[in-house]
């Protein structure tokens, strides 16, 4: 399969065909896993309709760690097999993980306010998720620091690979600091720990965020391919 | 391969020791970043001894990025880089003498003034040699991580900065082991696990870092 994507006409054509079928699915499954986590789930007993946050947090953390553990991924295809799209795949998906690490501390912070009393603490989970995004900035400033955009590529994707050490922390600092930060409650051992009432809309969700971002994605894919073909022109006639 | 590494080494000590005004601002730094913390936290003896571990390491951390982005600049301005891809052994041969040689011209002379630091913000100096340990495992992986940094901005615009943002937050794990480790010094409680963890840290980086900066510098001369 990654030799069949390795001519980007291919893939054009792949992207542009499934494109508009996950826009439809990601505008409904968007807009009845709101309508779910918003109108149509319980309020939780302790922390009243603060827990609605909840729903657009742990959609985007999951999505932030996945995008980086991809963006490794990707680098790595990139940097081993010098596969063409890999390094178009990495350079689209860093700033989309960046504004998803982003929003994950946001929300994060505006519900810790109501429920903890504090915006902030320097508990394990926070602190490296906020290091995740510090790893995105560090990718994304040195994607852009040459003066020709292939030249960053390399130093880039060596940096996202270092940066995969940072993953399994995030994952597992909340079983091995047991500070303020809430355990796992769905991928843990002895199973899911959450009620069907809302879990149900989190998932709906979750897979909402997930079509949201292979949208943009593929977008972001076919204009650098797009501007790349451009400039190629542009430069022979 | 021992043999040229021990060469590149000497070449390198010998630069640095032709250079000699370098480290003595270095340590100039250091000593101005220390003056900075009871500036701002007041002259009380009682809170600077609570803080004075981490701001030891604080300002170590900190007299040593802004060097990072120059690591290999002079050598790749004067092709030396190139020259020595040539070679017959690795590029990361060279990396590592550099990454060595740097460690030790930017460490020892902080761990000579430190007695007189630690006499200025009251640490006591029955810990002073498990403190100088702890600093050199320290020191030690932070100069690897500034190695890979300084491999990857070779060329970019603004590298200081730009390898300041990549090592800090790598440097995190470092930091934090270092100041339990002192933590642990002053409340008389072992350090042995403390220093083990920098220890496997410091040598997991030496697997990573070779490679690291070998593909970096690699790709700075073909790209040229």
């Amino acid at each position: 399969m990654f030799d069949y994507f390795a001519n980007p006409s291919r893939f054009k054509k792949f992207a542009r065909f499934i494109l508009p079928f996950l826009e439809v699915a990601c505008f409904f499954s968007l807009g009845y896993g709101l309508y779910l986590a918003l109108y149509n789930s319980p309020a939780d007993y302790q922390q009243g309709n603060a827990v609605r946050i909840m729903y657009v947090h742990v959609p985007s953390a999951w999505l932030a760690l996945s995008s980086y553990l991809l963006l490794g991924i990707c680098s790595f295809f990139f940097l081993v097999w010098r596969h063409p799209l890999a390094e178009i795949a990495a350079r689209s998906i860093a700033p989309i993980g960046t504004g998803f690490a982003f929003l994950t501390l946001i929300t994060g912070s505006l519900w810790g306010k109501p429920i903890w009393g504090v915006w902030w603490a320097w508990d394990g989970r926070l602190t490296s998720m906020l290091v995740l995004f510090f790893f995105f900035v560090g990718y994304l400033s040195l994607s852009n620091a040459f003066d020709r955009t292939e030249r960053g590529a390399r130093p880039a994707a060596i940096l996202a690979l270092i940066g995969c050490v940072n993953l399994p922390i995030v994952k597992f600092s909340v079983d091995w600091w047991n500070t303020l930060h809430q355990p796992a409650s769905i991928m843990r051992s002895g199973g899911i720990s959450i009620d069907t009432s809302m879990l149900w809309p989190l998932f709906t969700l979750f897979f909402a965020f997930q079509l949201f971002f292979i949208i943009i994605v593929l977008t972001r894919m076919l204009t650098i391919l797009n501007e790349q073909k451009y400039f190629n022109h542009s430069l022979r006639s | 391969m021992i043999l040229i590494f021990w060469q590149y080494f000497i070449r390198e000590f010998e630069i640095s020791i032709s250079q000699a005004s370098d480290i003595l601002s270095q340590v100039g730094f250091f000593l101005l970043i220390m003056i900075l913390f009871p500036l701002a936290l007041g002259p009380d003896p009682k809170t600077l001894t609570e803080f004075g571990i981490a701001i030891v390491w604080i300002a170590a951390f900190v007299s040593v990025v802004p060097a990072y982005d120059r690591l290999f600049l002079d050598d790749y301005a004067h092709g030396f880089i190139e020259k020595a891809a040539h070679n017959a052994q690795p590029l990361g041969c060279y990396a590592a003498a550099k990454c060595l040689c740097f460690f030790l011209v930017t460490t020892l002379p902080l761990l000579i003034i430190l007695p007189a630091i630690c006499a200025m913000i009251g640490i006591k100096s029955s810990i002073f040699f498990e403190l100088a340990l702890s600093l050199l495992l320290g020191m030690f992986g932070m100069t690897l991580l500034g190695g890979i940094a300084s491999g990857l901005v070779l060329g970019a615009r603004r590298a200081a900065i730009l390898a300041a943002v990549l090592i800090l937050p790598l440097s995190s794990p470092i930091l934090i082991f270092g100041c339990m480790t002192g933590l642990a010094l002053i409340e008389t409680a072992p350090i042995k696990p403390y220093i083990s963890i920098m220890i496997a840290m410091d040598l997991s980086l030496i697997v990573v870092a070779i490679p690291a900066m070998q593909l970096g510098l690699k790709n700075a001369i073909e790209n040229n």
